[in-house]
């Protein structure tokens, strides 16, 4: 296969400056960071041999994502190591807001002030992958609830859904770890 | 006060409600540092350089016919095509008595690159397992058969012979049941489509192939073949058939 170097420079133009995003997506997705760079190296392989079916002027980064997850989904498949949608220990009906008024936590900044990066992302890392995807798609990433709905194939009301349930197993997850901390704050 | 949700909420509403202002701001707090976490994930030493190399190594791959040039791995690689002529030539005598099936679901969890551009009520096959699951026999065996317009390339099936070029659309028929349409630039169908439709049955399944201006078509469908060959008649001639077929 010959790729036309306008086509490759274009390329490394629109597609290659999101290498990074989608690293860090696909670390999360996979085990260890060797398999999140193969991963990724295999998504832009397959990028760049289907770039001239790329629309120009259509969202990039978000077609890359449809490609990674499905590259990814393929790995998971073969290796059946397919994990939960669900987090069975949550309590759909928690809100972290009821727990920081009650706590009498001065307010959400200062809450996530006191939360280090490091507790965040344990907290990202203990949600189940299909929660995982749709809130660093839609909350770090920054894609709309249609775009994470053709990255990850699901209609657009389990995005919404599955971001709600995110969020709140988040909140959930992170005032755990905020109690741990901070006992005198948090009794 | 019934409260809409975060992702509905109005200028109006919270200016009154004090609590969706307080949930807004958990939001966007939560927002704000699941971003500064996650852009701390640090990216490995060489990274780029790894992609770059990857990625060249793609470009340098030659074009078909191009390796054998010159030389006596020119003459070997001339060998070898003249013997793959011969066996492909050779290929529907060698294999007339044998009914070669392979799983359709193989090709649909294959076929996952290229799908970006899908029409509105109409999605990527690469949702495998819910194809799976809306179809009751999800492993329809499909002959490969070269006179039914099929062909296997790489142990992966579609009527077309590559699942990995054109977009692959789920589509439901006028009964509401769910098919498939594949999607091939006409220049790569070598002339195995014909203008008029034609349907098969394969199967429990009917695949009916058609060739627009520029583009070719198979829709692998439940429904039979007169009813098939009716659902995409007002699609005939049109490079973009899902528009009315999906619209039905």
């Amino acid at each position: 296969m010959s790729i036309d170097p306008e086509l490759r420079q274009r390329f490394d133009q629109e597609a290659v400056v999101h290498a990074e995003a989608l690293y860090r997506f696909a670390r999360r997705l996979a085990d260890s960071e060797d398999q999140a760079e193969d991963l990724v190296q295999e998504c832009f392989e397959k990028a760049l041999r289907a770039f001239h079916q790329y629309k120009p002027g259509t969202n990039c980064k978000s077609w890359l994502f449809t490609i990674l997850h499905n590259c990814h989904r393929m790995r998971m498949r073969s290796a059946q190591n397919r994990r939960e949608i669900l987090d069975p220990g949550d309590d759909p009906k928690f809100s972290l807001l009821d727990r920081l008024m009650e706590h009498e936590v001065s307010s959400e900044q200062a809450f996530f002030d006191a939360t280090p990066s490091d507790e965040v992302r344990q907290a990202v890392g203990e949600l189940s992958e299909a929660l995982r995807s749709v809130v660093l798609l839609s909350d770090v990433e920054g894609l709309t609830y249609q775009e994470i709905a053709e990255v990850l194939s699901v209609p657009l009301g389990t995005v919404r859904s599955r971001l709600n349930r995110a969020r709140t197993s988040l909140g959930q997850k992170l005032w755990k770890l905020f109690r741990e901390r901070v006992p005198a704050l948090a009794r | 006060m019934q409260c809409p949700s975060l992702d509905d909420l109005t200028p109006v509403h919270l200016n009154e409600c004090e609590r969706c202002r307080k949930l807004l701001a958990l939001q966007e707090g939560l927002r704000a540092k699941l971003r500064q976490s996650e852009g701390e994930v640090p990216i490995p030493q060489g990274f780029q350089e790894r992609l770059k190399a990857r990625l060249d190594r793609v470009e340098r791959a030659p074009e078909r016919g191009r390796l054998a040039s010159s030389g006596w791995i020119g003459r070997a690689f001339r060998s070898f095509g003249l013997a793959a002529c011969l066996a492909l030539a050779l290929l529907p005598w060698l294999t007339r008595n044998q009914s070669s099936s392979f799983r359709l679901s193989e090709a649909l969890a294959e076929h996952h690159s290229a799908c970006w551009a899908l029409p509105k009520n109409s999605r990527c096959a690469s949702d495998w397992e819910a194809w799976s699951q809306a179809h009751q026999n999800p492993e329809v065996p499909v002959p490969l058969s070269a006179s039914a317009g099929l062909q296997e390339q790489e142990r992966r099936i579609c009527p077309f012979g590559d699942v990995g070029k054109g977009p692959h659309l789920l589509l439901h028929d006028p009964k509401g049941r769910q098919a498939s349409l594949f999607v091939l630039p006409l220049a790569e169908s070598q002339d195995r489509l014909p203008k008029r439709p034609v349907a098969y049955r394969i199967g429990t399944d009917t695949v009916a192939l058609w060739h627009g201006p520029h583009w070719g078509f198979a829709l692998v469908s439940p429904a039979s073949e007169n009813e098939t060959l009716e659902w995409i008649q007002p699609a005939l001639g049109s490079d973009q058939p899902w528009l009315y077929l999906a619209a039905r």
